[in-house]
């Protein structure tokens, strides 16, 4: 039997977090949430979660930044960019940034869905 | 010619006022087109037929259709399953409310299909003032990919009003959201709402049941605009254009003002609000 993830989801918008809780927590999850990239790198390394999923345009400290200093401090640890900015640029960048995906806003369950498999994927083959 | 486009063809046009569009809006959104609209609009009968067989209901006008050869039982199944565009839930709507006979509808749709130019581009390009020729082309865009966002995410069709704007319809209290974006295109989007339409706008992006203008509320738009904003800049990345999304803001009982500025009324069925493009913004 596989264990729950924590997934750690890190966006300024209520609504976002409240939908993708949902989501997330059908697809047994556990999730922890962060409201800007300054308290996504904190709760990543006070909670340790299973994988981080990271919007860019946030306040205090944005996605991109954030995305640097968690895979600085894990680099194993799977991040996907959940995001509105989603240009081939921004692309490029949070991929050699060592992201594993970026998804577009606004995104479908289906690709949660797959999210979610390829991080539980990541995670068993690391552990 | 784009399917919801019809409604701002008939305004542009003048064939409609701006009063039975709007009411006819709300009515055309939850209406599906009827058999004899679609099999009009299909070539399969013509509207003189269809007046001649003087049978509106579906059931009724099948069975009368095929008693006189007009349409086989494959043809009508056909029908049933054709998926109908935005501008013949439109069409419906005027048929039901007497507005316009099948004949004059069948003309109508036919000048509305050979149309050159994209009403909604037409009717951006009335309400611009001059000095806006280098940036009407994008305002055009973002302004065609906010109706059909629009239509996406509330599920209402909207028209833009081509009138002189009243500007007193903003009275308060309103609440307005803005995002700027910057990089190779310096722009900033700003809805503004009477207090009523922002609530309701709110509740329909959201799925959520908010009843009142509060944080949430304030949160949905702000992120149905990042949305529409993260597709625009995706669009202008094909073109070699890299845009960045700061965060957007609301503020409550301003009207944006600024440079280059394109404000545009947009009317809905659950009420009408501003759409304001600038290349930049000082609030008043």
């Amino acid at each position: 039997m596989t264990r729950k993830l924590k997934i750690l989801i890190s966006d300024d918008s209520k609504l976002l977090r409240k939908k993708l809780r949902a989501e997330l927590e059908q697809l047994d999850c556990e999730v922890i949430e962060a409201e800007n990239g300054k308290e996504a790198v904190l709760r990543d390394l006070q909670d340790k979660p299973d994988a981080v999923i990271l919007d860019i345009v946030m306040p205090e400290v944005g996605g991109i930044e954030a995305l640097q200093v968690i895979k600085e401090v894990n680099p194993d640890i799977p991040v996907i960019m959940l995001s509105s900015a989603g240009t081939p640029q921004k692309l490029m960048e949070t991929l050699e940034l060592g992201a594993m995906d970026f998804i577009q806003k606004p995104y479908t369950s289906a690709q949660i869905k797959r999210a979610v498999e390829s991080i539980r994927k990541k995670v068993q083959k690391n552990e | 010619m784009n399917s919801q486009y019809f409604a701002q063809y008939l305004l542009n046009t003048g064939e409609l006022p701006i009063e039975t569009i709007r009411q006819l809006l709300g009515r055309a959104s939850k209406r599906k087109p009827q058999l004899p609209v679609l099999a009009m609009q299909h070539g399969m009968v013509t509207a003189t037929q269809i007046e001649e067989l003087g049978e509106d209901s579906n059931s009724k006008f099948v069975a009368a259709a095929i008693e006189r050869g007009l349409l086989t039982k494959v043809q009508v199944k056909n029908l049933q399953e054709a998926v109908a565009g935005d501008n013949l839930r439109f069409a419906q709507a005027m048929i039901d409310k007497k507005i316009i006979s099948y004949v004059e509808m069948e003309k109508l749709l036919k000048r509305y299909s050979k149309a050159k130019q994209n009403p909604l581009q037409e009717a951006v390009n009335k309400v611009a003032d001059k000095g806006l020729e280098k940036e009407i082309g994008y305002y055009g865009e973002y302004t065609e990919l906010f109706i059909h966002s629009f239509a996406r995410f509330m599920g209402v069709p909207t028209v833009i009003e081509i009138e002189t704007m009243d500007l007193r319809e903003e009275a308060c209290p309103t609440h307005m959201v803005s995002q700027r974006l910057s990089g190779d295109l310096g722009l900033v989007a700003s809805i503004v709402a009477k207090d009523e339409v922002f609530v309701e706008m709110a509740r329909r992006y959201s799925g959520e049941d908010i009843s009142r203008l509060n944080e949430l509320a304030i949160d949905s738009m702000e992120e149905f605009l990042n949305v529409i904003n993260g597709l625009y800049a995706v669009n202008m990345a094909k073109r070699q254009m890299e845009i960045d999304l700061e965060l957007p803001h609301t503020v409550k009982n301003m009207l944006p003002a600024g440079n280059l500025q394109l404000m545009l009324r947009i009317d809905a069925s659950i009420g009408s609000f501003l759409l304001v493009l600038g290349s930049d913004e000082f609030l008043s």
